[in-house]
């Protein structure tokens, strides 16, 4: 033991304390990675919390949950009086209000049974109800908030609070305070509680619920219950186990979650890298020590173990370091990614910040072991060094030359097995092999590095020959004779700068895809929803009575009215189920079909002949296609539709049936209207329809109005804010990558003070110097992005290709921004000069006499 | 008299009074009236000589729907009670318009089994922890209306009143059943319907109800309006049912009713009169009426609210000098200072 | 850019010091006075630590002189400014080292053309290949220096000082790493070469054996000529 503590301070110790300067790169690129993936990690937990949380909250003590696509109609729980016997039940209305004011806010609404409903949800005043306040609940119109709520919006009982419910301004009472408790926790207490009816009254759903909540007694058997309340159940209406509400929710975001997953770990990855090449920095540097202790008899595995623990030290440091950088980074990550969730898919949501512990835990425990594991190589590598003295310089990279066969056939395996799993259809709904090509494209880069860096140091001199001027023979010269560690620079900037420039190619494209199919899209003059509290996205719906009333205005040719409703397929899959005037489709076509047919004739036949159409992502996650059907469970049973046609649509990756409006009614009891399209009379001015619309509707109804034009700059809003964290977490990955950069070169400088001497000696100047590692850093910096050019279009042909056709199911045309991407590889680029520049003035502060003196 | 009408206040609408009540239609609910409940109590008998009391009520108030259940077993000296609480939904709870048809979860009442409808004979169901009861009621009178023509005035104000409905004896068999033993019981019912506006009048502390079921086949109903101040409020009032004949409205002035003792509950800390001697003058009726166990005191936290006594009760009479045997209910309300402050006027 | 010297340089050191700071300051060279005629050979012999390298180190502009005086040719050395200092390292003096120090990365052409090519000379790679002819390794220009051996990794050193035509070689210790036969082989080469290009050779080494090839023989002790 005490041996081995000798060994770790000759070969790694003792290194690190007189030069601390080369460990702290390493540890930084662990720091960034450990905190992006902390912070990341945060945020996604943070939201599958969220939803989690108030899911349960609201399904309390539920065993299962009876839902229907438009509500459970209030007649039809009749069929589950059998249930009071063995346990209870609870019907519920949920829905959103949007609360005005100043900072207006999107609150979820819950009716229960009052009273009854404490057999499945805890609904807990901060002081027991007095007698006058529970006779004013029970008056209706009163609802309860939760005490933070209340403290936030400075509200207390008897206080009225307005708000925009189903598209109407109203004024609900405030019956009361809720303890942050129970059913309050939902959306960490941003939720108004109140009775069914006032519920009802308020969203404009009368004789309906939207969940009804069944708590069996103990030791009553859940499957047998469960068929019988299947036997019982009127058809259309559905049982499930109350986790599904926010698993369903929780696989809107999968798709999103994981992206920030992927990007978050490319972050650490790279962080690796730099471990990797730290250590294998360090190798290469102590070899006569190696060489003696080996001497000295010291085992080989003292050597390595001496090794794995600097891996391990520059891990545990650089982790320790990332978790206080991960504290601050949080706060960022879940705004940025909350906000997203909120905005663009659940709108009631208020994701709340989950317990940090396990997100740190994780990610500290991803930081060591990848550092473990990024050391592991490079220690192996120090057990190969022979006690024999005389090691000749160069010899490593002439062994390192004699593994490049074995090196570039595994690269060449690596790809294969790439394009191979490029091939490989989603696992359910995700893309895992997908993400597993990306993985291997990685692995064929990192193989690949050193080769390239060879390649790419004899490339000017195979082109310019004797007339390449001194300083570019030596930074080629440099470059490709520290193949191994420059590989290693290079593969890590290849894979950042690669992942960096598939996402700019992907998202350019989609970005471009949807800005063509809004146009093509959007025809209509007018969009109209219910006050959303400035919110994008649809928040609540409209009365159906509206319609008529647009309708009926002067200088209105055509209204759509389009209802939108979330369902799942008998296996729980989500999708959406709408419906729109298929007449209007009719006359102003709009929906853009896959096949090219026209979509007014294919509209009229489907309205005709009682068809659907359905969206691309659906046709590619459920296997359908124009001429197959489709289930849709309705209130009279599952019924199947004929699939009239594939229209393309980005707005949604669950995937879409739409159907007529008449077939819709036909079957759901559900008139209500989530958005109004409306189409203006020729030459009539849309900005002056608005003003009409809104004066003619004012005091009745809150409405938001946009026109077609404010329409699809919030859709390229939206979309761009989406994208807003992986914009973030790729510059990081950058960032890190150049790093890395500066820390092989100035590892380089260290290692070659005795060339850089010698240099001196034989006439080189500071400058040329200086110009030589200036050169190498460029050198690496163009072989990384040129590899980051060759990996970017693997990428961006997986992502585009692969990932994003089975994940989201979006046909995406290919767009090349070639400026963006130009952008970003000069940016590299430079960065990569600015990388050398330290380096650059270490290597040309050598003094040659001490530096030739030296052994 | 009953609980609600002191805890339901406002009055936001006057019921057509005028409108003249029939059968089985107004054992049905009235939407119209603010507050409504039926009640049923009653004296059973197990085959093996047992004596137990039930209540089972159900209250409506607008959308709202409660219901208590309580069995006293004095032999045992068991009293337990259960509530519910809910909106008025289906499957849930509620009450038919059109007929004797009140539900709450699994408790029910009803005139008709299944499809098959039996006139005048009711279907009693409730179920606790403590046992499950069903009954068939046979009523062995008609419907008795209280006060002017089914009109029963609480007080002095225009919505101090209730529509007022009795069926005051009612024989009733069925089972019992404690942890899956069934014990065949039968005995008599007492079964009152109100509905109004359901305000308390000025004034008033509480109240006294007795349900009096006399062994020459005669009942009497009685209540005592206490006023805050102390003393009865001149709408106390009672209704008379010979064994033959017509009811006969009591008043007030043709009472005495002193409490003989007190009992002071261990839960609530109220005194409630304990013993009574009654005496209706005009009727030549003297009787004592002592409860079968003290303690069938309701604390109804999860439903009304309240805090009430209601009792089987025991009663030894002499009528017109003759000595006759019989049972009751009484209910005494706002005893419990806490349950006092309600929503009076 | 001017050419390569015309003649070989004379030597002269006056009151010569160089102390090396530290806790325990080192003097490497006391006020050492020497001075050496152009095209002379001559040894430096004495122990390690005796200023023999410290001296060829001032001598070759690689290092600069605490104290004193140090010529060669008609310059001060010691106190040129860096960007001239630069220019004679480049063109007016060679050097040979004990442990070759050749550049692993670059070939054996390209090590011998390097301070040439610095100095921005087109004709580098001639004058590369002539050298290496000369000492014997004109087949030998495309390997590395780690293909070859101690003796040969000498030879392509002492190519590499003439490289840029200095009159001015300093060798310390070129035979330290060789065995007889090649230390032998690499003085030979020395001398030869200092007599068909008129170079001015200084040669510190603790061999007497190496030593008795020069014309003469300073001795060198504690930083002065004992």
């Amino acid at each position: 033991m005490k041996g081995f503590a000798l060994v770790f301070r000759a070969l790694v110790a003792g290194p690190a304390r007189r030069r601390p300067a080369r460990v702290v790169l390493p540890v930084l690129g662990v720091a960034i990675g450990v905190a992006a993936g902390a912070a990341i990690h945060h945020a996604n937990r943070s939201v599958t919390a969220s939803f989690r949380e108030a899911a349960s909250a609201v399904s309390g003590r539920t065993d299962f949950v009876v839902t229907g696509i438009a509500g459970v109609p209030i007649e039809d729980l009749a069929a589950l009086s059998f249930l009071w016997r063995i346990g209870s039940f609870a019907p519920a209305v949920t829905g959103t209000a949007v609360l005005g004011g100043a900072s207006p806010e999107v609150v979820q609404i819950l009716g229960v049974d009052w009273g009854g409903d404490a057999a499945v949800r805890d609904i807990r005043l901060v002081e027991p109800a007095g007698r006058a306040a529970r006779a004013k609940l029970l008056s209706g119109g009163s609802v309860l908030v939760s005490a933070p709520f209340a403290r936030r919006r400075g509200l207390s009982p008897g206080k009225s609070l307005p708000l925009v419910a189903g598209g109407v301004p109203r004024v609900a009472t405030v019956g009361g305070i809720l303890e942050l408790s129970g059913v309050a926790r939902a959306w960490g207490g941003d939720i108004l509680i109140t009775d069914l009816f006032t519920a009802q009254a308020l969203l404009g759903r009368p004789g309906r619920v939207d969940r009804v909540d069944i708590v069996l007694d103990p030791g009553v058997s859940r499957s047998d219950t469960a068929r019988e309340i299947l036997r019982r159940l009127p058809a259309g209406l559905t049982l499930e186990p109350p986790g599904r509400a926010a698993a369903t929710a929780d696989r809107m975001v999968r798709a999103f979650r994981f992206n920030l997953n992927a990007l978050g770990s490319l972050t650490l990855l790279v962080g690796v890298f730099l471990v990797a090449n730290a250590v294998s920095i360090a190798v290469l540097r102590r070899r006569p020590e190696i060489a003696t202790l080996r001497a000295l008899g010291a085992g080989r595995s003292g050597i390595f173990a001496a090794f794995l623990l600097e891996g391990l030290g520059i891990g545990l440091a650089g982790t320790a370091l990332g978790e206080v950088l991960g504290l601050f980074a949080s706060r960022a990550a879940l705004a940025a990614v909350g906000g997203t969730v909120s905005r663009i898919y659940l709108p009631a949501a208020r994701i709340a910040g989950a317990p940090l512990f396990d997100a740190m835990a994780l990610s500290a425990a991803m930081g060591i072991a990848a550092s473990v594991a990024a050391t592991l190589w490079p220690a192996w590598e120090a057990t190969r060094v022979e006690p024999s003295p005389a090691m000749r310089p160069g010899s490593i990279e002439a062994a390192a030359r004699r593994r490049t066969g074995r090196r570039v056939l595994l690269a060449c395996a690596a790809l294969a097995a790439a394009l191979a799993a490029s091939r490989a259809p989603a696992v359910d709904g995700f893309p895992l092999f997908g993400f597993s090509a990306v993985g291997l494209v990685v692995a064929a880069l990192a193989l690949a590095a050193p080769l390239l860096v060879r390649l790419a140091s004899s490339l000017p001199g195979r082109f310019l020959g004797g007339s390449l001027p001194a300083v570019g023979r030596l930074a080629t010269g440099f470059f490709g004779g520290t193949s191994g560690r420059n590989g290693i620079a290079v593969s890590a900037l290849a894979m950042a700068l690669g992942m960096t420039l598939a996402m700019i190619v992907t998202v350019a494209s989609i970005r471009e895809t949807v800005r063509v199919w809004v146009e093509s899209t959007l025809r209509s003059d007018l969009w109209i929803k219910a006050d959303a509290g400035g919110r994008s996205g649809i928040v609540g719906d409209l009365p159906a009575e509206i319609l008529p009333l647009i309708r009926g205005m002067e200088g209105v040719a055509a209204v759509d009215p389009f209802r939108a409703r979330e369902t799942a397929d008998a296996e729980g899959r989500p999708f959406t189920l709408a419906a729109g005037d298929f007449a209007v489709v009719a006359r102003a076509g709009g929906i853009p079909l896959l096949d090219g047919r026209d979509p007014r004739r294919v509209a009229r036949e489907a309205r005709e002949r009682g068809e659907v159409l359905i969206s691309e992502p659906f046709a590619r996650r459920f296997g359908a296609s124009a001429g197959s059907t489709v289930s849709v469970g309705t209130e009279a049973g599952r019924r199947d539709f004929k699939v009239a046609g594939v229209y393309r649509d980005y707005s949604n990756d669950r995937g879409t049936v739409v159907m007529d409006r008449s077939l819709y009614l036909s079957l759901f009891a559900d008139p209500r209207i989530s958005s109004l399209a409306v189409l203006a009379a020729p030459g009539q001015d849309t900005g002056a329809l608005r003003r009409r619309i809104l004066a003619a509707t004012r005091g009745r109804y809150a409405l938001s109005i946009s026109t077609n034009r404010e329409l699809r700059r919030e859709v390229l809003l939206i979309f761009d804010r989406t994208f807003a964290v992986t914009r973030a977490l790729e510059a990081i990955a950058i960032a890190v990558a150049v790093l890395g950069i500066a820390n092989a070169l100035a590892a380089s400088a260290v290692e070659r003070r005795r060339s850089f001497g010698l240099l001196r000696a034989i006439g080189a100047s500071g400058g040329q110097i200086r110009s030589a590692t200036l050169l190498e850093a460029l050198l690496t910096g163009a072989t990384g992005t040129l590899a980051a050019i060759a990996a970017g279009a693997a990428f961006s042909a997986l992502l585009l290709g692969v990932i994003n056709p089975q994940s989201f199911g979006w046909t995406v045309a290919l767009r090349v921004p070639t400026s963006s991407l130009c952008g970003a590889a000069a940016l590299v680029l430079a960065a990569s000069v600015l990388a050398g520049v330290l380096p650059g003035r270490i290597a040309s502060a050598v003094d040659p006499a001490a530096a030739l003196q030296e052994e | 008299m009953k609980t609600l009408s002191r805890l339901f206040a406002g009055a936001f609408f006057l019921a057509a009074a005028s409108s003249p009540v029939s059968f089985p239609r107004d054992h049905g609910t009235h939407a119209d009236a603010a507050v409504e409940w039926w009640y049923w109590t009653g004296h059973l008998a197990s085959e093996d000589g047992r004596a137990y009391g039930f209540q089972l009520t159900f209250f409506r108030v607008r959308e709202m729907h409660l219901a208590h259940f309580a069995w006293s077993d004095p032999s045992a000296g068991k009293f337990a009670y259960r509530e519910k609480t809910h909106l008025g939904l289906p499957g849930i709870a509620g009450a038919s318009a059109e007929r004797l048809d009140v539900f709450n979860e699994d408790w029910f009442a009803r005139d008709r089994e299944g499809e098959r409808e039996r006139e005048g004979v009711q279907r009693l169901h409730a179920r606790s922890p403590e046992g499950e009861l069903t009954l068939a009621l046979r009523a062995e009178k008609p419907p008795v209306l209280h006060g002017a023509s089914g009109i029963s005035r609480k007080g002095p104000g225009p919505d101090d009143y209730s529509h007022y409905v009795s069926i005051p004896r009612l024989s009733a068999t069925g089972t019992w059943i404690v942890g899956g033993k069934t014990r065949q019981v039968h005995g008599t019912a007492w079964f009152d319907h109100e509905w109004g506006p359901g305000a308390l009048p000025a004034g008033a502390a509480g109240w006294d109800w007795f349900a009096v079921q006399l062994s020459d086949g005669s009942e009497l109903m009685l209540y005592r309006m206490r006023l805050a101040g102390g003393g009865a409020s001149p709408f106390s009032s009672g209704t008379f049912i010979p064994a033959s004949g017509p009811p006969r409205t009591i008043s007030w002035e043709d009472v005495s009713l002193t409490a003989r003792s007190t009992w002071t509950s261990p839960h609530s800390r109220a005194a409630y009169p304990s013993t009574w001697s009654l005496a209706v003058r005009s009727l030549e009726l003297e009787a004592t009426i002592s409860p079968l166990m003290p303690d069938q005191e309701l604390s109804t936290q999860q439903s009304t609210g309240v805090t009430y006594w209601e009792g089987a009760c025991r009663v030894e009479a002499k009528r017109g000098g003759r000595a006759i045997g019989g049972r009751a209910y009484v209910e005494m309300t706002g005893y419990a200072g806490r349950d006092v402050p309600g929503f009076g006027p | 850019m001017s050419s390569d010297p015309v003649e070989a340089p004379s030597v002269s050191c006056r009151a010569l010091s160089k102390v090396y700071a530290g806790v325990e300051p080192i003097v490497a060279l006391d006020g050492m006075d020497l001075d050496v005629p152009a095209g002379e050979f001559l040894a430096l012999v004495g122990e390690s630590g005796s200023g023999k390298s410290t001296l060829l180190h001032l001598l070759g502009g690689i290092d600069r002189p605490s104290d004193g005086s140090v010529r060669v040719g008609a310059r001060e050395i010691g106190s040129l400014p860096e960007k001239d200092l630069v220019l004679y390292r480049r063109r007016e003096v060679g050097m040979v080292f004990q442990f070759f120090n050749l550049l692993p990365h670059l070939t054996v052409q390209e090590n011998v053309e390097l301070p040439r090519r610095l100095d921005g000379q087109a004709d580098a790679a001639a004058k590369a290949r002539d050298l290496l002819e000369r000492v014997g390794l004109g087949r030998r220009g495309h390997a590395h220096p780690y293909e070859l051996s101690g003796g040969e990794m000498q030879r392509v050193a002492i190519a590499r000082a003439l490289s840029t035509g200095a009159r001015l070689l300093l060798a310390d210790e070129p035979t330290g790493n060789l065995d007889s036969r090649n230390g032998g082989d690499v003085l030979s080469l020395l001398d030869e070469v200092r007599r068909e290009r008129g170079v001015t050779l200084l040669l510190a080494t603790h061999s007497e054996g190496a030593a008795a090839r020069a014309d003469r023989v300073v001795r060198m002790q504690d930083g002065r000529i004992r």
